[in-house]
This record gives C-alpha cells, structure tokens and sequence, in this order.
C-alpha cells in the first residue's frame, strides 16, 4: 500500500509545486521514514546472509528491491520544494543519508558487507532521527 | 476409513489452501505497521468466509448446480449480470496478483528478476489447468500450501513476548499506531483479503466438479468450518512474524521479500525454504482457483458447458475464456506494474465487491424450491445478515477510505 501510497503522495507534491505550495518538515518526516524501514530492511538482508541464514539469492531479491524503494525516496526528496530552511536542511539530511544507503547497497553487493554495514548503520542514525521528529 | 481419510484430505487442502497472495500481503503489511492491533479482522473474515462458504458448497451439494447458475436462475439475468461483472472482474484482478506472486516467490528462489517469471507463470498454471484432474490439482496445491506453517513455527522460534502481542491484539488501535483512517483502511483491506468472492464460487464449484451431493454435506461442514480456520491461523502467524521483527526496527512491509525475513531470522535457510515453497504453492494454487474461478462464472452465466470433469473439447468456450483470462493478466503485468501493488488493490475492490458476491448466495440458500429441507436456519440466516451489514459498511467505506488516506500512507 505504502508503494502505491508514495506514487499518489509524489503526484501530490508535483501538482502542490505547480500550485506554488512547499514542503514543510513534517512532510519530509514520511519520506525519511520509508528510507529507514528500506535501509533497516536491507541491514537485516545483509546481517542474515552473513550469518548464513538466507539464501545468496534472497538476499541480492532483498538488496535489489531496497535499492529501488531507496531510489523512489530520492526522486520524491530530490523534486520536493521546501518551504523554510529547517525543512530544506531536513530534505537535504534526508537525500544524503538515503544516497548514502543506496551506495551502501551497492557496496554488499560488491561483496564487502563490512563496509556496507557501517555505512547503513550511518544513514539509518540519521534517517531514524528525521523520521521520529 | 475412506470417508474420514477424504474429510482429513479435504482439511488439510483447506488449510494450505486459505492463504493467497492477498492475505500474505496485508496481513504482512498490517503486522509491520499495527502489530497485531487488525487480528480482530482477520477473526471476523474468517467467520464471514465459513458462513458464506457453508451456504456455497451447501446448495452445491444439495441442488447439484454451482452457486452461480442458481444465482442466475433465481435472480434473473440482471441481478445475475451485476454478480458476474463485480465477481470477474475482482477475479480477473486477483488472478493477476497471483501469476505476479508466483513470479516474485520464483524471483526469492532463484533471484532473477519476476518479469522473467510470468510467462512461465502463465504456462504452468495453463498446463496444470488443462491436463491436470481436478482433484490432484486441488489435492497437491492445498497439502504444498502447508509448508506455510513455518510462519506459525518461526513465530515460536522467536520466542515473542506473547503478553506484548496479547496486548496489541486486545488493545487494537492507540495514538501511535497512526492516523485512525488508516487503521480503518487497512481493516477494510484485511476483510477484503479474508473474503475475497473467488474463494466461494470456486469452493461451490469445486463441489460440482468432485460430485457432492447431500451426503457429503458432513465432508463440506468439515472442510469449511476446521480447515478454514485453522488456515486463517497461518495468515495470523504471518502478522505475527512481522509484529514481533518488522515492527520494532520500523520496516513497514512494500515487497515480498520482507516477507520472508522474518522467517529467515527464526530458522534460517530451512525455514526459509519452507517458506518459499509454501508461498510458490499458496500463489500457484491461487491461480488455479482464480482462473477456473473465471471460467466457472462465465461460463455458468452464460449457460456454457463447463467443468473440468469434461475433455477441454466438451468444454471449449470454458477453457478458451480461461486462457484469454491468463492472457490478460500477464498482460497487465506485462507493463511492469508491481505485483504487490496489484495484490494491494484487489484486497481493497474485492471488498467493494463484495455484497454483489454474497448477497445473492444467501437468497439462494434461503430458497427452498433449490435447497428442500436445506435452507438456512435461523441461526445461520442471523449470522449471514449481520455479516452482509459489516460486508455492506466495509463495501461503502472502502473507496472513500482509499482516497482519504492515500491508500494507507
């Protein structure tokens, strides 16, 4: 639902930036939190197949389709027009901590999990903190 | 002994049968965002769905004639047409999820993208349609379909704090659990999942295809009233699973392979196996449903030879209209729609359907000239109607509720 919920929430930001209307904080808030819950899921993805506890195969499906749901986030903050400078800084927060966990994915799927837990540890922090404002 | 192995058969086939794409979803994404604050809905689509399916399969086995040819009989051709648009269509929406959730359980197996998936989707489920006895195609797909008690296992490997969950079952919705419309959305789509039309025109169907006549009726009650309960279990567990891993890290479920992590992180790769299969023979065993379902109410409608108990040849506008059906939903799919979000509008129109679906069953049940000593008691003319007022608010809130909250977000 939420999927299909974000295209409609995108055709409402696009037709507000026609109107001249901008986006405040509070409406960033949700775009961060579908960056968390894709970077959290791909966290878990990545720590099961470490542990041996998926499939190489599920676990690139899990990667893949964070990656994508990531990437939808970034278009929708990337096209947002904010309002005032605390929901431009938010935006701002928001679109690099997800590029941030979009690479972080890349980075697990080049095989150096490490590297890409540390990385989606970071962005979740953030993300989580613009997420429960 | 043959009796009771064909009621023990027929229990198990409704158990693993019961989860389609539809549940498998909703109550994966209801889990991740309201814990178990839906489970009530799920309770009562399960209630909803034995009443409805008894009455189905009753004046199948009774009268000998599948629920829709009555409908169209007694109703008349009008009241008949506006059951069969709401039916197909749902149906045709709900075939569609399940060739795309057959390719997205082939997808987490074999990790290669589902657009490469529904062709061979479409062939299977046609194949098996075609050359495959109806009993065994039942048979297979519902005893396969058990493997999905790996949710209820995983649920118990995650050890849970069974009092936490108690009280997000009892304690359905609080000021963190979102805005209240999106609760009410969610629950409508719950219900609609729980009672999605196909599931009795196919039980109906399936009678008239196995034989039943009065003396099975024992068999029908069975099936209808253990083994569509003790499937709904299995769509509880799935809930549960995302309650008790998705919730807490904030993860609300948008594909299939969140689904499975839950499971994964209980038993690992075995469990996780279980789990693959189980939902490649819930979505496999779904499409056969929904596509003979399709065929049935056309053809039943239309006064066309149906069946499967007929060579395709005695039947050929029957099976034709089936593989137009299956031609039309990998067309949809075709254009690259997310299967998730097929299956998550389907949950929500099937719940707009649905008065057109089950309104009719309970006149004919109620119709002595069709179903003799049969006819509804008053307990279960009671229950039907106040389940028809809950299927009639849940039908006119759905749109309104949909447009409101952005389809939940």
């Amino acid at each position: 639902m939420k999927r299909i919920g974000r295209s409609l929430a995108g055709l409402v930001i696009v037709g507000a930036l026609a109107s001249g209307c901008s986006a405040s904080a509070s409406d960033i808030q949700p775009m961060a939190a579908d960056a968390l819950s894709a970077a959290r899921s791909a966290e878990l993805g990545i720590q099961q197949d470490e542990a041996g506890r998926t499939f190489a195969t599920t676990a690139r499906v899990v990667l893949d389709d964070m990656a994508t749901q990531l990437s939808e986030v970034i278009t929708q903050l990337e096209q947002t027009q904010t309002a005032d400078e605390t929901a431009e800084r938010a935006r701002k927060d928001a679109l690099a901590a997800s590029r941030e966990a979009v690479d972080a994915i890349h980075t697990a799927q080049r095989g150096d999990t490490a590297a890409a837990e540390l990385a989606l540890t970071s962005a979740i922090g953030v993300l989580d903190d613009l997420a429960g404002q | 002994m043959k009796k009771l192995f064909a009621v023990a058969l027929g229990i198990l086939t409704a158990i693993g049968g019961f989860v389609d794409i539809g549940d498998l979803v909703t109550n994966a994404v209801v889990g991740s965002r309201f814990g178990m604050g839906l489970a009530w809905v799920v309770l009562i689509g399960i209630v909803g769905i034995c009443v409805y399916a008894d009455m189905s399969g009753r004046v199948a086995a009774v009268s000998g004639r599948a629920t829709f040819e009555v409908i169209r009989e007694r109703l008349g051709p009008r009241a008949g047409l506006a059951n069969l648009t709401a039916s197909f269509l749902i149906n045709l929406l709900t075939l569609t999820a399940e060739i795309g959730g057959i390719a997205l359980a082939l997808q987490l197996a074999a990790g290669v993208g589902p657009g490469m998936w529904i062709p061979v989707a479409l062939f299977a489920v046609w194949i098996v349609v075609w050359r495959t006895k109806f009993s065994i195609m039942e048979n297979v797909a519902g005893l396969l379909g058990l493997c999905l008690i790996v949710f209820v296992v995983a649920l118990f490997l995650l050890n849970p704090d069974w009092g936490t969950l108690a009280t997000q079952a009892v304690q359905p919705w609080t000021e963190t659990s979102g805005h209240p419309l999106s609760y009410w959305y969610f629950a409508v789509a719950l219900f609609g999942a729980a009672m999605t039309p196909y599931e009795v025109f196919f039980f109906s169907s399936g009678a008239v295809e196995e034989g039943w006549t009065a003396k099975d009726l024992s068999t029908e009650r069975a099936n209808v009233f253990i083994g569509f309960p003790l499937g709904g279990i299995l769509s509880i567990a799935i809930a549960a699973c995302a309650s008790v891993v998705l919730l807490p890290k904030a993860i609300e479920v948008t594909s299939l392979s969140q689904i499975v992590l839950p499971v994964a992180e209980a038993g690992g790769q075995l469990a996780l196996a279980f789990a693959i299969v189980g939902i490649l023979a819930a979505t496999f065993g779904a499409a056969l449903e929904t596509t003979l379902s399709s065929g049935y109410t056309l053809a039943q409608f239309f006064g066309w030879s149906w069946g499967k108990f007929r060579r395709p040849a005695q039947a050929a506008r029957f099976h034709l209209s089936m593989i137009i059906c299956l031609l039309i939903g990998g067309g949809i799919l075709a254009t690259g729609v997310d299967p998730v979000a097929v299956t998550e509008i389907s949950v929500v129109f099937s719940a707009v359907a649905l008065p057109l679906t089950y309104f009719p069953i309970l006149v004919v049940a109620n119709d002595p000239e069709y179903m003799g000593d049969a006819v509804n008691g008053r307990l279960r003319n009671g229950l039907a109607v106040v389940f028809l007022a809950v299927i009639l608010v849940a039908a006119v809130a759905a749109i309104p509720l949909l447009i409101i909250t952005g389809m939940g977000s």
